[in-house]
C-alpha cells in the first residue's frame, strides 16, 4: 500500500460547531443495541474498507 | 435550489435510471419516521445537519447536495450533469463538484488532484469544513434513500 500524502495541514479539524454534533451523532449510533454484535462488526469492517479509514 | 448550476444542455437521463424524486423535506420525514424510537440519534443527526449548513458556504454545499441527489437518482432534475461546461460556475464550485462526484462514487480512491484543487480554492480550514459538511449531507440522502427503498416509504 502506498503511503498517504496529507491533503491538509496537520492539526486542521472541522470547526467545533460541526465537529461536536458529528462526534455526538456517531456516539449515539454506537450506543444503539438493536443489532447483534457479530452483524455490527461485519458492517463496521465493511465500512472501514469502503472508507479506507482504518478504524 | 441553487440557480447557478442550471444548464439547458443537460441531457435527459435514460428512463431506467430514473427514480421518484426524494425532496429534502421527504428526506427529513423519512429520517424522523424511522428514528422516532431513537430520539437521541435523530437529535444528533439533525444537529449535525444544522451545523453543516451553518459552517459551510451554503451555495457551494447546495450545489454539491444537488449533485449528490442527481447521482443517487432522487433529484427532481439533472441540472448539474454538465456542470464542467457551465460558465456560470466558479472555479471553486467546479473543484468541489468534481470532488463530490469522486467522493460519491469511490471515496477511498478519491484522487490527490481533486483534493488539491479544492484545497487550492478554499484553503485548509474551509476544505475540512466543506468535506465534513458534505459527509453530513450525503449521509442523510443515502440513509433516507435506503430506508425508502427497503421499507417502501412514500417518497
Amino acid at each position: 500500500m502506498s503511503e498517504r500524502i496529507p491533503r491538509v495541514a496537520s492539526g486542521t479539524y472541522a470547526a467545533v460547531p460541526l465537529r461536536k454534533p458529528l462526534g455526538d451523532w456517531q456516539a449515539a449510533v454506537v450506543r444503539m443495541t438493536n443489532l447483534d454484535p457479530v452483524t455490527t462488526e461485519i458492517i463496521r469492517m465493511r465500512c472501514a474498507v469502503y472508507h479506507d479509514c482504518k478504524t | 435550489m441553487p440557480a447557478g448550476g442550471a444548464n439547458p444542455a443537460t441531457p435527459v437521463e435514460p428512463t431506467h435510471h430514473r427514480r421518484t424524486s426524494l425532496s429534502p423535506v421527504g428526506t427529513d420525514a423519512i429520517l424522523e419516521k424511522h428514528l422516532a424510537a431513537h430520539p437521541d440519534v435523530l437529535e444528533q443527526l439533525n444537529l449535525a445537519r444544522d451545523a453543516a449548513w451553518n459552517v459551510a458556504d451554503n451555495r457551494l454545499l447546495g450545489l454539491c447536495e444537488q449533485r449528490i441527489r442527481e447521482i443517487l437518482g432522487v433529484a427532481d432534475s439533472t441540472q448539474l450533469a454538465n456542470w464542467y461546461a457551465d460558465p456560470s460556475l466558479s472555479k471553486a464550485e467546479k473543484a468541489c463538484l468534481a470532488f463530490t462526484e469522486e467522493y460519491m462514487i469511490d471515496v477511498a480512491n478519491l484522487s490527490d488532484e481533486s483534493a488539491a484543487a479544492v484545497r487550492a480554492e478554499l484553503g485548509d480550514q474551509a476544505m475540512v469544513d466543506f468535506v465534513s459538511s458534505l459527509l453530513v449531507v450525503e449521509q442523510r440522502q443515502r440513509i433516507a434513500l435506503t430506508w425508502a427503498t427497503v421499507f417502501g416509504d412514500s417518497k
